[in-house]
């Protein structure tokens, strides 16, 4: 089963396209990177899910059912962490127990409670952290199955973001619920998703499982002079040269090699990098639907 | 659902409250001591009484049918528009509850307060304007202010204005268009209505000697159109050919012409027909304006 699968799906906005001809398959039960610059679409695609927006083109479709459906099934913590600023967190956490029949008022307390925030307090006189912690914890009350999660960690210090992570992931452990994760730091992410979806351009570049993407590829160092022939024979993600020094991202296993290359494994964030810098490299087969 | 929109317009709720109790209490006590006032006079000691007593509350009462607008601004305005503008529609509209259920909700319950408040301002103006029955000053009726903020009209007035907020911001997104457009739309459309009032029904033909041509009718009537007929039977709009000079001498040759005052008025027992008539139409209004806001929410990409 998929927990999210996007076919053709395209957004414009008045002139541009803020997605474009997206198909993605998102399987169920894991923790998923959705990695991408600014303004990559990352955030269209997550609103596209919730049916906050309406595609342009094609459909986007979450746990089986249209988006926008589902909504009792999925939520979605957007970037500004949105909350009622005059609601004090108790009345925060009513607004999700009115408003969600599945919702975990046990799970909400007590999240709030070990996080030692204050009940009466006014949500907009909280830390960004606390408030983040709130807005999670409004979220993850929903028990749902799909989590959407668009830039979390943005705009905390590095402690409440190791905070805010931590008790994401002891929640997903918890309940096994699909998640969704966008973010442009990468290294925010390591270690925590088993699932990548590399977002360029509005379009997307890289979807894979991240054992499996970092298995399958290769960074071979070696002499520029001979980096031509060797880029030939091999298939060649990026490939970045100085005089004297090659250094290409390759899929698959290297052949036989001169010896004076050397080929080792490649780290997520390098081999994120290494596409977002060649947005005409893919994973995917090529987009069917070239002209525009 | 229920709880959200009573937590989220608390305020507006506590303020709307408290206004038209002061409004209440100030107008029942102007009442009973004009009662007080009133008692054992009669003719032209009467009306010198109640004139001045009137004059004491004629600057609330003037101001009272721009209440509504204030309704607009603060109650159907930042409905939604205010939740785009401060992002929280991402949270809002990302719960269990659907998107059109919560402005279903929203609408229903607000626009419910609404009507009550309007009731009650009618409820507390007719009761004031009763005060004054059986003197000239009891222009319910005649008076364009006064009609539009007693009996059911007033309500009409609330919840019309409401929609009228709430479809704004619907279709501006932003709060501070939503409350230019508010404003504008409703003080065009008391414009408007204020116009069209003596059409709500064919009016009544008059005719009398031209002196008493202007005395003619009840002192509440909503004069429409005063025209001269002459003996052949013919109206005509403006001045009789051949007069002129001062009032009395213009009349004196008026009549002696044969002409006599004709005036097309409302008389004032239609009052609570013409009330319903105009609650209904800003009833029809706010439905069709209801109707923008919600294919605005609910269809609207964002």
């Amino acid at each position: 089963m998929t927990a999210l699968t996007a076919t053709g799906l395209g957004k414009r906005y008045r002139r541009s396209w803020a997605l474009r001809d997206c198909s993605l398959a998102v399987p169920a039960g894991r923790v998923v990177a959705l990695v991408g610059p600014n303004g990559a679409g990352k955030t269209t695609l997550l609103h596209l899910a919730v049916g906050l927006l309406r595609p342009t083109t094609g459909s986007v479709s979450v746990l089986g059912m249209p988006a926008g459906e589902a909504l009792s099934r999925v939520a979605v913590l957007a970037q500004d962490k949105p909350l009622y600023d005059g609601f004090t967190v108790a009345e925060m956490l009513r607004f999700g127990r009115r408003l969600n029949p599945r919702w975990d008022h046990e799970l909400a307390a007590k999240r709030i409670e070990e996080l030692k925030i204050p009940l009466n307090r006014k949500v907009g006189k909280l830390s960004g952290g606390q408030q983040t912690q709130v807005a999670l914890t409004v979220v993850l009350a929903k028990r749902p199955e799909l989590l959407l999660l668009d830039e979390p960690l943005a705009n905390l210090d590095p402690l409440a973001r190791h905070d805010v992570m931590r008790g994401l992931m002891s929640a997903v452990a918890d309940t096994g619920m699909t998640v969704l994760l966008s973010s442009h730091v990468v290294s925010d992410l390591e270690n925590t998703c088993d699932y990548l979806v590399v977002l360029n351009g509005g379009r997307v570049q890289v979807s894979g499982d991240i054992e499996e993407l970092l298995a399958g590829h290769r960074l071979l160092t070696g002499p520029a002079d001979l980096a031509d022939g060797v880029a030939a024979r091999l298939t060649t993600v990026d490939d970045t040269r100085t005089d004297r020094q090659a250094t290409m991202l390759i899929r698959g296993e290297p052949d036989a090699l001169d010896p004076r290359w050397t080929a080792r494994g490649v780290g997520l964030e390098e081999l994120v990098l290494a596409y977002l810098r060649r947005p005409d490299s893919s994973t995917l087969p090529r987009p069917a639907l070239a002209s525009a | 659902m229920f709880w959200l929109t009573v937590r989220q317009y608390r305020m507006q709720l506590i303020v709307t409250a408290a206004v038209l109790a002061a409004i209440g209490v100030v107008l029942l006590v102007h009442s009973i001591t004009t009662r007080n006032a009133m008692a054992g006079l009669s003719g032209d000691a009467l009306d010198q009484v109640v004139g001045d007593r009137v004059a004491l509350m004629h600057s609330l009462v003037t101001w009272l049918p721009a209440a509504p607008a204030l309704v607009g601004l603060f109650w159907g305005a930042p409905l939604v528009a205010r939740e785009i503008e401060n992002g929280t529609h991402l949270l809002a509209w990302t719960q269990s509850v659907p998107r059109r259920r919560w402005l279903a909700v929203k609408v229903a319950v607000l626009a419910g307060a609404v009507t009550l408040c309007g009731l009650a301002l009618g409820a507390i103006v007719t009761g004031w304007v009763g005060t004054f029955e059986g003197t000239p000053f009891a222009y319910k009726f005649s008076d364009y202010g006064i009609f539009a903020v007693s009996g059911v009209a007033a309500a009409g007035w609330w919840l019309f204005a409401f929609m009228l907020g709430t479809a704004a911001g619907a279709l501006t997104r932003k709060l501070l268009p939503a409350l230019v457009v508010t404003l504008a739309v409703f003080f065009v459309a008391v414009f408007v209505l204020f116009q069209l009032r003596e059409n709500y029904a064919e009016p009544e033909r008059i005719v009398a000697p031209a002196a008493q041509a202007a005395t003619a009718q009840d002192a509440d009537a909503m004069p429409v159109e005063s025209n001269w007929v002459g003996p052949d039977g013919k109206e005509i709009a403006g001045a009789v050919e051949g007069c002129d000079g001062d009032a009395s001498t213009y009349l004196a040759c008026v009549q002696g012409k044969g002409y006599k005052g004709v005036t097309y008025v409302q008389p004032p027992d239609r009052y609570w027909r013409f009330q319903w008539t105009e609650a209904g139409i800003l009833a029809a209004a706010a439905v069709l304006l209801g109707g923008v806001a919600y294919q605005r929410v609910s269809r609207r990409a964002l």
